[in-house]
């Protein structure tokens, strides 16, 4: 039989393609979901059944694309079943009511949940045919059609028994499908199926077998097997495809291939799928309101009780309209159950005493106000809610709440036991190819050299073009002429944004009314207990399903301790609310930029700018928070800013609309609102074209930047009678915001917690101090760096002692003076400082502690059940003093351990004490750093000092007082080496001295001449000019010395060398 | 050795002041100076390190190549004393207190054994003191004179003064001795011994006690290998016979290490000289050197030995030298069996083939290597037939093809065929197909470039069948004849 030569039919007939698998079928599929679409659009296909390997996971993005095609998007799975066992058979199952999409997702989530390792499902015949306890409504799948691809080169025994057994699970919606991949034996392949299906009653559809939507796509789908099989191509041999045919092929060439009736069938089985994507009706989750009272009813009782709360001086007529406004808008959307569920998740934050902030589009409204959701007044401020949800754009309303980073598991475990695990799961990340794994995976396929392939991706952080990428790997000796290199960098940038595994999201949950996974397969995450739905958050807004981002911030454990603490110092609790608004001394504070541990403002970028913003207000803080940013950074909108803040500058605007927008910010947009309202005034944007540019500008990388709204944008405000000049200029500054700019919403919440956080470093710096070391790591600065910021603000600091520290840093409080106000606290480090010591020995020295103080180590060993690793940490940070005396004397004690067993309560029976000498003071400050990370003695520049080679070093605070270019010399230890992409290449360092600490500025070339004193250098020499603008100063360093060496002396230097 | 890993992985980094660096758990572990010039340093990330000099040689550790050094200087040390121990992975402990005489005492031993291994180009750190231990520590030492003590007194007097680190034992206690003040040996020996005992392991009080000699310490001494076959790779081409002489002759020195340590003696060396390999490939040079009384004294072999080269022609530049012994027998000699082994008659067939290859060239007698390739001229491939034991390397599964989907004869190249009529014809005779299209399309990564076909089964009038396929994809498109079914 020669299929070949069959003369080409005259009509050309409808065909549905219902074997495609996209790129979600991880490292199997060759093209994006929107790709196969497009092209199944181009080949006039009728419809197009997306069926990922027991995964869901494309189907948003297909139906995204197909929605604006005349196609028709079948939705399906497909699985191997009882692959442990070697049968491996293979069907294709397709949704055809939402009954069926239910179960189908039900059933992937059974498979993918069942104690399967991430990444993997296991699912057998009996499954389906009898399903397990409690899964009775998805045997044999009602609601789905299934399609049986018996293996290529069959023998008909086999099929005949594999078609017996799945006749019955799926009796009368089971179709055989037939695929002419070009084999060695098509024809004979085809006759067996006819025939077996002419014996069982069955039809035979005509598939596809697409794994790619282009034939061009074969050597990225070799790459993909060589990928997922960790060997290069070559080695590869039968495991990749013989042949390119698994792609979209024409429908003349179908027509040439099949026969009629085949073809047909596919678009019997096309017409039985009724099933749409928009069939799936989200609901949202109503166990936060109580029985018998209706959503709306509950919500506005709620919200004015707590407007009571948060006004007791009583509501007036701006507030309540306010309130009712929003009331109103939630109403319109039937959003209540939404404001409800996130109401419900703080209440129990507040219970448990975890602090909490809610952010995002719709928090910073009157509603979340009162509801305790965030601490930002809308009423007292500015007009923050400006973007709250509209009625048009019908948005999804959308409210980030961080909690205290070490508590948020509460948070996450009280949400999975309220809605339960089917209505409650994490939302996905698809974790796609990046720059450097892309050329790690496919260097490897093509069997690079693994050390020019780690050189190339190192030396490639992203690349434009193909170009560019040929011309790095030039750069790195490998000729871009070569057939390697052309076809490394082709295979780089086609791979280049392919999903490669789901991961979770770090707190954003979906929750539902009813089965969850009946919306969406849920699958196992990496994370023990932890479940993820198989969408991401792009996809659960196309699909307009609630989302609540449940997430960790470190400052609120900060926060939380530091006011339990003040609470402790004051005698009565002290809440957020209770820190007053608009405190002078903590902003004078803010614009000296002595901010150091406050939340946001800390960073050398933010401290620089503090002193020439000097914030004065509220507000300040918000635009503060949000102009350091990257994106208003390369937008250049920071310097017009100041200008015009300063008065340098005039503010004009172009029209009343753009002052009306844009007043606020002094003419320079600089939240995102901003750039919506621009687009919606003087772009003529609709509002959902405004939303769509928002979301380009936030989903930067994913979406390929905002450059297709230029001309519109551009052209738009053109029209409206706007100059060329100021158009464009405004482009830029939305193009530069990237996926960086802050929206007003979340800038608020910030400014508050860094207002609050300041407000404490101001009035009570010792529990601000204590709760910043008891909550690390977090933030910019070192415990060090944070213990010598608060003894320079005069906060006494003890030490580490076994026989006073508790297992977190804490207050002491002072003698009782008639003068409460006069005496402030002292902070004593806890054992929590102690490197080496888990938080479990502390616990069990602060209880044995407890009972009674200890008479010696053996007794502490003994009591605390230490072993010599913790005793050896406790020596080591110098804990043990009150016990055994110097250091030495302590480490030698610590060795010696209580014997086991019954001899274990025996004393040591020392006779002989060893001669050791104490340390000197250079040794005990490196141990103190080598074990505590900071020392409370003289700073190690203080005793490096009187060195002739420190000569002629200038210390931070004499360089205080130098005026601009003046040529100067510092040096200290490097705290800190930071190269921000915004920076051109100029790395800047910040060196700690005895005195405080000096920002110096390595401009690019000097960072390529002295790299390596650059990173190596632990106490480092600068050499260079001091700059001086207003209060912001920098070193501009000229020549780098790297003093390590003087380090070292300091462990073998004599006592008497100062 | 103390550069062993290195010397190792980068035998001529000392010549070359190579910037490299050998990595153990992705980590640097040893590193050449010009490498810690370049800013890399001791345990640091291998990531890290090719971002601070990209231009470094970076190699995993390859204990294979170190076990090779090993047994090279231990073959050759066997000379000096039977008995020698490994204290460390890269230290040998030799007892030479009962070799003093036989060599001319300690200063005489001491210069050859420097030399014997200074023959080898092996790096090395040569000490000696009354003690194993004792050496091992001052093997560290810089300087030479410090590195050899005789006396108990003196040698106590040495390692009081040095400081813990210099102990290799000790190196688990490093960080605590640190901590506790304590800077020397001898500050650790005036330590309380009970109280030290009590926090710390026996095996540091008894290394400490063996390295002053206080105690007895035993060693497991190094059994020399069953058989002697060594190759030397010149680090330069050797292209007189004088510089091939010399590695013969120490090649040979080592041979009588190993002779010496298992008391054979040899009557039969084979020396194989290794030309260059790839394009300008030439087959070794095989030298024999026959004895007529077997020996296993340096002086047995080279008087012989240089005879015999002194007296070679070399065609080519030899880039390695090869000995095997093969004729060596006890010195004192063993009843043999009476009866040929069974096992023997199996080796028959091989001498059959070596027979065959003998005649008609080693590239004449091939065997199938398949290889797992959908592109039949790569799938089926041929090698040289090698000796016993040369299995060929598996190519993977092929699918599963039917019987009779792949011809019998595959043809080395495949010819064109002309057409009439659109139709192929072979030999005059037009084809017509019978079975097919089968599309193979593969290669793309290959120098060959990607090739596209669609193969048929076609038949002539005489129902002679074949394989053909016409290429697509290409602007030559046409048909070609691939293999003959039988």
């Amino acid at each position: 039989m020669n299929t070949q030569m069959n003369p080409p039919p005259a009509a050309i007939q409808g065909y549905a393609e219902l074997d495609c698998i996209s790129n979600f079928s991880f490292l199997q599929g060759a093209s994006h979901p929107h790709e196969l679409v497009r092209q199944a659009v181009k080949q006039g296909y009728q419809a197009l059944a997306l069926a990922d390997e027991c995964s869901l996971a494309g189907v948003v993005r297909a139906w995204v694309e197909a929605r604006q095609h005349p196609i028709k998007l079948i939705v399906g799975s497909r699985f191997v079943l009882d692959r442990q066992n070697g049968s491996g058979l293979e069907i294709i199952v397709l949704a055809r009511d939402v009954q069926g999409y239910g179960n189908l997702s039900e059933t992937i989530t059974l498979a993918r949940t069942r104690g399967s390792p991430k990444g993997q499902y296991a699912l057998g015949l009996a499954d389906l045919s009898a399903p397990p306890a409690g899964q009775a409504h998805l045997r044999g799948l009602p609601g789905c059609l299934a399609i049986f691809k018996p293996r290529y080169g069959i023998a008909r025994d086999e099929l005949d028994s594999q078609l017996e057994s799945l006749r019955q699970v799926f009796p009368g919606r089971l179709w055989l499908g037939l695929a002419m991949p070009h084999g060695h034996d098509d024809a004979g392949h085809a006759r067996l199926l006819w025939q077996a299906a002419h014996a069982h009653g069955l039809r035979v559809t005509a598939l596809g077998q697409v794994r790619m939507h282009a034939r061009s796509r074969q050597p990225l789908q070799d790459t993909l097997t060589a990928i997922r099989l960790r060997t290069p191509i070559h080695e590869c041999g039968y495991a990749l495809a013989s042949n390119a045919e698994g792609y979209l092929r024409s429908r003349p060439r179908l027509m040439r291939l099949h026969l009629r009736q085949a073809l047909d069938e596919t678009l019997a089985i096309s017409a039985l799928c009724t099933f749409r994507m928009e069939d799936i009706r989200y609901q949202y989750p109503h166990e936060s309101v109580p029985d018998g009272l209706g959503a709306a009813e509950y919500l506005r009782q709620q919200t004015y009780a707590g407007a009571r709360r948060r006004y007791p001086q009583g509501l007036d007529d701006a507030v309540r309209a306010q309130i009712e406004a929003e009331l109103a808008i939630i109403a319109a959307l039937e959003y209540e159950a939404y404001f409800l569920t996130v109401y419900d998740i703080v209440r129990f934050a507040q219970r448990e005493g975890i602090l909490c902030q809610g952010r995002g589009s719709a928090a910073n409204s009157a509603v979340c106000y009162c509801l305790g959701i965030t601490e930002v007044d809308p009423v007292s401020g500015h007009a923050l809610f400006a973007r709250f949800i509209s009625v048009e754009r019908n948005e999804p309303p959308d409210i980030d709440v961080d909690f205290e980073h070490q508590r948020r598991e509460e948070v996450i475990q009280y949400i999975y036991g309220k809605y339960g695990r089917d209505k409650a799961a994490l939302t996905a990340v698809v974790i796609t190819y990046r720059t450097r794994s892309v050329l790690r995976d496919t260097g490897k396929a093509l069997g690079v050299d693994p050390d020019l392939l780690e050189k190339v991706a190192k030396s490639c952080q992203y690349w434009d073009s193909r170009k560019h990428l040929l011309d790095k790997m030039a750069e790195n000796g490998l000729d871009p002429a070569s057939r390697l290199a052309r076809q490394w960098a082709g295979l780089a940038q086609q791979l280049l944004g392919f999903p490669r595994h789901l991961s979770q999201h770090p707190g954003g949950f979906a929750i539902a009314r009813g089965k969850l996974s009946r919306l969406v397969p849920i699958e196992n995450a990496a994370m023990p207990d932890r479940s993820v739905v198989q969408w991401d958050k792009d996809d659960l807004d196309a699909m307009r399903m609630m989302k609540v981002d449940v997430l960790a911030l470190g400052m609120l454990s900060a926060l939380r301790r530091a006011m339990e603490l003040v609470g402790l110092r004051r005698g009565r609790p002290f809440r957020m609310q209770d820190v007053p608004n608009g405190d002078g001394p903590t902003y004078h504070m803010i614009q000296q930029a002595d901010t150091v541990g406050v939340f946001q403002i800390e960073s050398r970028a933010q401290m620089s700018m503090l002193p020439r913003l000097k914030p004065k207000e509220f507000y300040d803080l918000v635009i503060q928070v949000a102009i350091v940013r990257p994106g208003p950074i390369q937008g250049g909108m920071v310097h017009p800013y100041l200008r015009r803040r300063c008065g340098q500058e005039d503010v004009d605007y172009p029209s009343p609309e753009i002052k009306k927008i844009l007043h606020r910010t002094l003419g320079i947009p600089i939240f995102q609102e901003q750039a919506m309202q621009i687009a919606i005034e003087a772009g003529g944007f609709t509002p959902d074209e405004a939303d769509q540019l928002r979301r380009s500008m936030a989903a930067w990388r994913r979406r390929g930047g905002i450059n297709h709204f230029h001309a519109k944008l551009v052209g738009g405000m053109k029209a409206r009678g706007y100059k060329e000049d100021y158009a464009q200029a405004i482009f830029r500054q939305l193009e530069g915001f990237g996926e960086y700019g802050f929206p007003e919403s979340h800038s608020a919440s910030f400014a508050k917690l860094a207002y609050v956080s300041a407000w404490i470093k101001r009035h009570e710096p010792e529990a601000f101090l204590a709760a910043l070391l008891n909550s690390q790591p977090m933030g910019f600065y070192s415990s060090s760096q944070l213990v010598q910021d608060a003894r320079r603000h005069g906060v006494s600091v003890l030490p580490v002692d076994i026989m006073n520290s508790r297992r977190e840093a804490c207050l002491v409080m002072p003698p009782k003076t008639p003068f409460p106000h006069a005496s402030r606290p002292a902070v004593r480090l806890g054992l929590n400082q102690v490197r080496g010591l888990s938080p479990e020995d502390a616990g069990r020295i602060e209880q044995a502690r407890a009972e009674r103080g200890f008479s010696d180590t053996h007794d502490l060993a003994l009591r605390a059940g230490l072993g010599r690793h913790q005793m050896t940490a406790l020596a080591a940070a110098n804990a043990l003093q009150s016990l055994s005396g110097h250091r030495r004397m302590a480490h030698w004690q610590a060795a010696c351990l209580p014997l086991k067993g019954l001899l274990r309560e025996a004393p040591p029976g020392e006779d002989e004490a060893p001669a050791l000498s104490a340390p000197t003071e250079g040794q005990e400050v490196l141990a103190d750093y080598h074990a505590l990370r900071l020392t409370l003695r003289r700073h190690p520049l203080a005793l490096l000092r009187p060195l002739p080679a420190l000569r002629r070093f200038a210390s931070a605070s004499q360089l205080a007082g130098y005026p601009d270019r003046r040529l100067a010399r510092a040096c200290g230890l490097v705290t800190m080496r930071q190269r921000p992409q915004t920076a051109n290449g100029i790395v800047f360092v910040s060196l700690e001295d005895e005195t405080g600490s000096v920002n110096v500025v390595v401009r690019e070339k000097l960072v390529e001449g002295q790299r390596l004193d650059l990173l190596q250098s632990r106490l480092m020499g600068v050499y260079g000019v001091w700059q001086r603008q207003g209060q912001v100063c920098n070193l501009v360093a000229a020549r780098l010395v790297n003093m390590n060496h003087l380090l070292g002396s300091l462990a073998v230097r004599s006592r008497n060398f100062h | 050795m103390p550069t062993h890993s290195l010397d190792a992985l980068f035998p001529r980094w000392s010549t070359e002041h190579a910037v490299a660096a050998v990595l153990q758990n992705d980590r640097i572990q040893a590193l050449t100076p010009a490498a810690a010039q370049a800013g890399l340093l001791p345990d640091m990330h291998s990531g890290t390190a090719r971002g601070m000099a990209p231009q470094a040689l970076l190699r995993v550790r390859d204990p294979a190549a170190e076990r090779r050094g090993l047994q090279q200087a231990l073959l050759c040390l066997l000379r000096y004393t039977p008995n020698i121990a490994m204290l460390g992975p890269h230290t040998l402990a030799l007892e030479v207190h009962a070799s003093l005489d036989l060599f001319g005492g300690p200063r005489a031993l001491w210069r050859q054994v420097r030399a014997s291994l200074q023959g080898l180009g092996l790096n090395t750190s040569l000490a000696m003191a009354p003690t194993a231990q004792a050496a091992w520590v001052l093997a560290f030492q810089a300087s030479e004179r410090r590195r050899r003590v005789l006396g108990l007194k003196a040698l106590r007097r040495r390692l009081d003064a040095l400081p813990p680190e210099a102990m290799p034992a000790l190196e688990p206690w490093l960080p605590w001795l640190a901590e506790i003040g304590c800077r020397t040996l001898g500050h650790l020996r005036r330590l309380p011994r009970k109280g030290l005992q009590q926090r710390s392991h026996p095996q540091l009080m008894q290394s400490l006690d063996a390295a002053y000699g206080l105690a007895e310490q035993h060693f497991t001494w190094l059994q020399p290998p069953e058989a002697f076959s060594r190759r030397y790779d010149a680090l330069e081409k050797l292209e007189h016979v004088h510089a091939v002489l010399a590695v013969a002759c120490r090649l040979a020195e080592q041979l009588c290490g190993w002779l010496q340590a298992r008391h054979h003696a040899a009557s039969r060396l084979e020396f194989t000289l290794h030309h260059e390999k790839g394009r300008h490939a030439r087959p070794p040079t095989h030298v024999g050197l026959a004895l007529s009384q077997a020996g296993w004294r340096p002086d047995d072999f080279l008087p012989a030995l240089r005879e015999r080269l002194n007296r070679l022609a070399l065609d080519d530049h030899v880039i390695a030298v090869e000995l095997s012994a093969s004729g060596t027998q006890p010195r004192a000699p063993v009843s043999e069996g009476l009866f040929p082994e069974p096992a023997q008659w199996a080796a028959q067939e091989h001498q059959l083939l070596d027979l065959l290859r003998a005649r008609l060239g080693d590239d004449h007698v091939l065997q199938p290597r398949p290889h797992a390739s959908h592109l039949p001229e790569r799938a089926n491939c041929w090698g040289p037939c090698q000796a016993a034991g040369g299995a060929a390397r598996p190519g993977g599964l092929p699918p599963s093809l039917p019987a009779g989907a792949r011809p019998f004869w595959l043809l080395a190249t495949p010819v064109a065929l002309n057409t009439h009529n659109d139709r192929p014809r072979y030999q005059g005779r037009p084809l017509r197909l019978v079975h097919g299209p089968e599309r193979l399309e593969s290669g793309w990564w290959e120098d060959a470039g990607h090739q596209q076909r669609d193969y048929f089964i076609a038949q002539d009038a005489l129902h002679a069948r074949y394989w053909i396929y016409r290429q697509h994809g290409t602007l030559d498109a046409g048909w070609f004849l691939h293999g003959l079914f039988a």
